[in-house]
């Protein structure tokens, strides 16, 4: 009888279904939305296993967010420009091809992980809006100098390439524009990364630790 | 006793029911688990999708938001199915209003549905702060306050918080207080719905800690006592260690630096590298890292350029610092310096030399070429523009005597005045003009003399043909259009678009709208030269006025305060009305200080708190001021000697005592004493501005004791009372009723004796006037065009309780002319007259006195030392006043040297006359004494005429000013040179006196002479 009463009062009791996680200025992560991002990353990386709901995940997670709420901030805020929602179209497309033998296969996928195709499609286009927003943001004001590609060719390119295939000439125009894209591409990073700190020193961004344990 | 087998039921049973909870207890430990542990969102939401809503409830009930906004705001909805992301959006839109801190949904069944519940905490908002405690200043309350960086309406945090507990913190350190603390203590405004925290913050600041010697660290390459005593951290003579300031730790680091440079390191770097708190002495040990560098000399190679200029024209001194850029730039303002100065042809270069045994050279090398002369600057080409409308906005200037000796010219002015005229022709739609010069040496034949020649190439005029603005759908569209520049007819410019685009933002801002955003594009219209303009207009949201609120008022009653609001509940919010309000508040005189601010202004909520936080002003308040006098207001006080004045200084002091904010409503009573060798006086002013709740109405009561000899002819007592109501009919004009009544006693007339009895009788004088002022000058201080009018009309009467009935009328009227930019043609008159009525006798002398006109001086005849103007005593010599004056004065201002020094060439007319009757154009002084047989009476009833120059110094309170003049007609009177006495035994007619009796009258007259100093404009 106690156990039908404890059962009658789990199926009367107020559940909370959803609540703030982090708050990011004046803009929030839900539980919900942090539950989300887990399910949408874990399917589009199957390989890696399950989502992870650990508070560990979670975090991760939320840190992922909380830079993500950040920079849409920004986007918001400058009129950056953003890509076409049709531009996912493709990209879906060829991921559906690519990970499931049909459409029946993917539509069951979607429906284990507990998303839906539009949380995919938010997701992917979510990632081109952060290329297209670093490409305009902050690519046209790295400059890497021939003596920079030239110093790092002959540190880095040439042991290297020495050591793999000894006795063979390495010739820097080989390697230019790759070593040219290695260097803006890392300094773009820490652009980013420094952008980001200062953003996040200026936001107050508040984690609500009863989500997270 | 039990018995056994009761026992073993008893037993039996407890067993029983031990084991039916063992047996259970797995599936209980489920339940229980089950419901107490946090199971995943999906589930828990899951449970709940698809459902339908049938009530929202929020906990707690009372919630930051009004029912309808929350209505509005919230995408979830009763009897609709449950989505979860309605549930999302619902928190995301909650949140972003900024008035909350935490929000959870819950739901649970109910009836054939659901039930939501919002369960949240609200956030709270900065408002008031004050410092507690004993405050040793430095740093006084301000600077604490800022040290916060917690500003009023901002949502507090913890991490604010944090950072304004820390910021205090570092502040009270810098200043020596190492052993503070702060402890906030909080009012939460729980009652009010506004959310608002007001935070004191409670201090308790130990003792100051002393300098100590400063450890240095680095290469200082000087002597740790030179730095020592560089850093003034010691005491000079006693050697006792200063108290720690933030200030004197600047000074000490400054004067450090200063050593560095006096021995010419420019490149020393010195800087606070730590400060340690020894607790045990209390004291301070700086660390200074100091890294020397080498000594590094400028010199000049082909001019000669002082060190002093060297200093003020090439940043490494300032900067401490030398780079590549920097001595750029010091080049090109030697270069710039040098043109200025007639060397237009000047060539700076520099040359930088390594560092060897600790030192460094920087060469100038100065090329001055040839001295030239601009003196003529020629533009063609200009037909849209006038010439000087273009060289009003020019900066080269052709040679001047004093103030341009060789002319202003120099590449970069010379660049910079192209500019000027390509912008002014583009912002008027000429988008192709093109500007060149040319610049010619020994312009007519003359040898280095230069003229610049400027052609301008204007291009065709662009129009706008059609203008099409979308996105004006709150605000009226065709009010709007009456505003623009850029319409259809009009010259196309983007300075015009810029102009219209402000226009219209500020129409928004004004109306609530503070997201409004403007875009605007162009196309090539049909005709030529038209262009089509297309304005884009994105209104956002309108914000609205949801309360007011006033915070910090001790003293002050609310009521004053709410009465100057301009902004009410439900009204649009807008920026220009919460600083009118602002500036109405400060004008009310009794706040220190007035913070404004929208409280949250980020959170996304339609209607929003304005706050206002006060600042009370200290209410008593004690001035007092010395200062002298100094012209022609000596000569003996007892004796007739110079009755024109002889050259006097009179010291001064005043000392003025006021008690504002009287009641809380901003009434203020004052106290207001002079005292000098020739005036003493008192003015106890009760001053009740905006009375009956009216901007443009003023009221106050003044009683004055008086007792003086500013006219040299007689010493007067004066006590007064009066009442003063003034309205301001419009920005420029004022009106003052005023009601006076004085009682004035009259002393040690000089004058003859048989006026005596008259004019020493005290008189009462109840006199009832309006006066109007009009001033429509562009700077009160120093005009350079308008109209400035001033109007009096008085009239006493016996039923005003007035002894002598008279109406007195006085008008003066200034224009101001600018001639070019910089030279003003002045002009004032000044005309008035007193008559007198229903009085028996002569009616020019029944004026009392001192109610009587007397003139000339700094501020209204430069012919006449203070009010020396008018008809005199024909014995003594003494001025007497008059019953009507007319003034001219006329006054060119023109710059003298630099922007700072100007000239003035004046030429003032005019004089007091006996009465308006006798007021007279005529320049020659009839009957003109020159001796003991000339007549008598003689004649004062002509016009005065002087010429004269000065010289203004412009200084933040206004010009100082040096005149000198030259009277061309003084006048010449008798005057006395015995006693009084002697005057008693000259009988009635003392210049032909009773045979025996020697005659002491002698001819004088009025200095052909006369000098000013004062501050401020003659008029």
């Amino acid at each position: 009888m106690i156990g039908a009463t404890l059962w009658a009062w789990t199926l009367t009791r107020a559940d909370i279904i959803d609540r703030i996680a982090v708050s990011v200025g004046n803009r929030v992560i839900t539980e919900s939305d942090l539950d989300r991002e887990i399910r949408v990353i874990a399917f589009l990386d199957r390989a890696k296993g399950k989502p992870d709901f650990s508070p560990a995940g979670k975090r991760a997670a939320a840190e992922r967010m909380v830079e993500q709420k950040l920079i849409r901030r920004e986007l918001e805020t400058s009129r950056y420009p953003v890509p076409a929602a049709s531009e996912v179209e493709p990209v879906i497309e060829k991921f559906k091809k690519d990970s499931f033998p049909g459409d029946a296969e993917y539509r069951r996928a979607l429906a284990d992980a507990g998303i839906t195709e539009q949380d995919l499609k938010d997701e992917l286009f979510w990632q081109r809006t952060l290329l297209l927003f670093i490409g305009v943001r902050f690519r046209p004001g790295i400059q890497v100098t021939a003596q920079e590609i030239r110093d790092y060719f002959d540190k880095v390119v040439q042991p290297a390439a020495q050591a793999a295939r000894p006795g063979q000439t390495v010739e820097l125009e080989d390697y230019h524009d790759q070593i040219e894209q290695k260097i803006s591409g890392e300094r773009v990073d820490q652009a980013v990364d420094t952008w980001l700190k200062e953003a996040r020193r200026r936001t107050e961004v508040v984690f609500h630790e009863e989500v997270f344990q | 006793m039990p018995h056994l087998t009761d026992l073993l039921e008893t037993a039996y049973v407890i067993m029983m029911m031990v084991r039916l909870l063992l047996a259970y207890w797995p599936s209980v430990t489920l339940v229980i688990l089950a419901a107490l542990a946090p199971p995943l969102l999906p589930a828990q939401y899951q449970k709940f999708e698809g459902q339908q809503i049938l009530t929202i409830q929020f906990d707690p009930k009372e919630q930051p938001l009004d029912p309808a906004a929350l209505h509005d705001i919230l995408p979830l909805k009763l009897n609709q199915p449950l989505r979860i992301g309605d549930v999302r959006s619902s928190i995301e839109r909650l949140f972003a209003t900024g008035r909350y801190a935490d929000i959870q949904v819950d739901a649970q069944p109910y009836g054939t549905g659901v039930m939501i519940r919002f369960i949240t905490r609200s956030s709270w908002f900065v408002g008031s702060l004050s410092i507690g405690g004993r405050v040793s200043s430095p740093p006084n309350g301000g600077q604490l306050e800022n040290a916060t960086r917690l500003d009023l309406g901002q949502p507090y945090t913890e991490t604010s918080l944090r950072g304004a507990v820390s910021g205090m913190q570092r502040l009270l350190e810098g200043n020596g207080f190492f052993l503070s603390q702060v402890r906030p203590v909080f009012d939460y405004e729980t009652d009010r719905s506004h959310q608002q925290v007001n935070i004191r913050f409670d201090l308790t600041e130990g003792l100051r800690a002393r300098f100590t010697a400063p450890v240095t660290i680095g290469d200082t390459k000087v002597d740790a006592n030179q730095i020592l005593s560089a850093t003034k951290f010691r005491r000079w003579i006693i050697h006792t260690w200063k108290p720690m300031t933030q200030a004197r730790v600047r000074q000490g680091l400054d004067g450090v630096r200063s050593l560095y440079r006096s021995e010419n390191r420019l490149e020393a770097k010195v800087s606070l590298d730590s400060m340690k708190y020894e607790p045990a002495t209390n004291s301070a040990i700086p660390t200074l890292r100091i890294d020397a560098g080498p000594r590094i000399e400028v010199h000049t190679i082909g001019a000669k350029v002082s060190q002093k200029k060297l200093q003020r024209y090439i940043p490494i001194f300032e900067e401490h610092a030398v780079d590549h850029d920097l001595l750029v730039e010091g080049a090109r303002n030697l270069q710039d310096s040098l043109q200025s100065g007639g060397y237009f042809d000047a060539q700076v270069a520099f040359k930088e030399q390594r560092v060897t045994n600790d030192r460094a050279s920087i060469d100038y090398l100065v090329n001055t070429g040839l001295r030239h002369k601009l003196v003529a600057i020629r533009i063609a080409g200009n037909r849209y523009f006038q010439t000087e409308v273009l060289r009003e906005r020019m900066y080269l200037q052709p040679a001047s005597f004093l103030q341009f000796p060789h002319g202003r010219y120099s590449e970069n002015l010379l660049r910079n005045d192209e500019e000027s005229i390509v912008n002014l022709y583009q912002s008027n739609g000429f988008r192709d003009v093109k500007v060149t010069h040319r610049v010619q040496d020994d312009y007519g034949g003359k040898t280095d003399n230069i003229a610049v020649f400027l052609t301008v190439e204007e291009g065709p005029q662009y129009f706008v043909d059609n203008l099409q603005i979308d996105g004006i759908e709150k605000l009226d569209k065709a009010d709007t259009l009456g505003r623009l520049s850029s319409v259809a007819g009009q010259p196309f410019s983007e300075y015009n678009v810029a102009v219209d685009r402000d226009a219209i933002l500020a129409q928004y801002f004004v109306k609530g709208f503070p997201n409004a955003t403007f875009q605007w594009s162009w196309k090539a219209a049909a005709r030529a030269n038209r262009v089509d303009l297309h304005f884009v207009v994105n209104e956002g949201k309108q914000q609205f006025v949801r309360q007011v609120l006033a915070s910090g008022l001790k003293f002050t009653r609310p009521s004053l305060v709410d009465r100057n609001f301009e902004l009410n509940p439900g009204d649009p919010l807008s920026p220009t009305a919460v600083t009118d309000t602002q500036r109405r508040l400060y004008g009310l005189g009794v706040f220190a200080r007035v913070n404004a601010a929208i409280q949250d202004p980020e959170g996304e909520t339609d209607s929003k708190y304005v706050l206002y936080e006060v600042d009370e002003a200290r209410r008593y308040s004690l001035a007092t001021g010395f200062g002298a006098e100094l012209g022609r207001i000596g000569g003996c006080q007892t004796c007739f000697d110079a009755p024109a004045g002889a050259t006097g200084f009179s010291p001064r002091v005043s000392v003025d005592f006021t008690r504002s904010n009287l009641w809380g409503l901003a009434h203020s009573i004052s106290l207001r004493t002079r005292a000098s060798t020739i005036d003493q006086r008192a003015l106890l002013n009760y001053s009740w501005p905006r009375f009956d709740g009216r901007d443009d109405l003023g009221v106050s009561f003044t009683a004055l004791f008086e007792n003086s000899r500013d006219v040299r002819t007689f010493d007067f007592r004066r006590e007064e009372v009066s009442a003063q109501l003034s309205q301001k009919l419009s920005k420029a004009t004022t009106l003052f009723y005023r009601y006076a009544w004085r009682y004035v006693n009259i002393n040690n007339l000089k004058v003859s004796l048989f006026l005596v009895p008259q004019l020493s009788q005290p008189v009462r004088v109840g006199i009832a006037s309006i006066n109007l002022v009009q001033d429509r000058r562009d700077d009160p201080v120093e005009p350079h065009k308008g109209i400035y009018t001033t109007v009096d009309l008085g009239l006493a009467e016996r039923f005003l309780g007035s002894q002598p009935n008279f109406m007195r009328f006085l008008v003066r009227n200034a224009t101001y002319y600018p001639i070019g930019r910089r030279v003003v043609l002045a002009r004032s008159t000044q005309f008035g007259n007193i008559y007198s009525f229903h009085n028996a006798g002569d009616p020019d002398v029944a004026v009392p006195l001192p109610e009587r006109f007397f003139g000339g001086g700094a501020t209204s005849h430069r012919g006449f030392p203070e009010e020396q103007a008018g008809p005199r005593d024909t014995s003594t010599g003494f001025p007497l006043g008059g019953n009507a004056l007319l003034f001219n004065q006329t006054e060119l201002r023109f710059p003298l040297i630099g922007e700072n020094l100007g000239g003035v060439l004046y030429h003032d007319a005019g004089n007091v006359y006996t009465n308006l009757g006798s007021i007279s154009f005529r320049v020659r002084q009839h009957d003109r004494p020159t001796g003991p047989t000339s007549p008598n009476p003689e004649d004062f009833n002509y016009m005065v005429h002087s010429v004269g120059f000065g010289i203004r110094y412009r200084t933040p309170v206004g010009p100082l000013r040096v005149d000198l003049g030259y009277s061309i007609n003084p006048p010449y009177f008798f005057g006395f040179k015995g006693t009084q006495q002697d005057l008693v035994n000259a009988g009635r007619t003392p210049c032909q006196p009773p045979a025996g009796v020697a005659n002491q009258c002698s001819v004088q007259n009025v200095s052909h002479f006369q000098y000013f100093f004062s501050i401020g404009q003659t008029f």
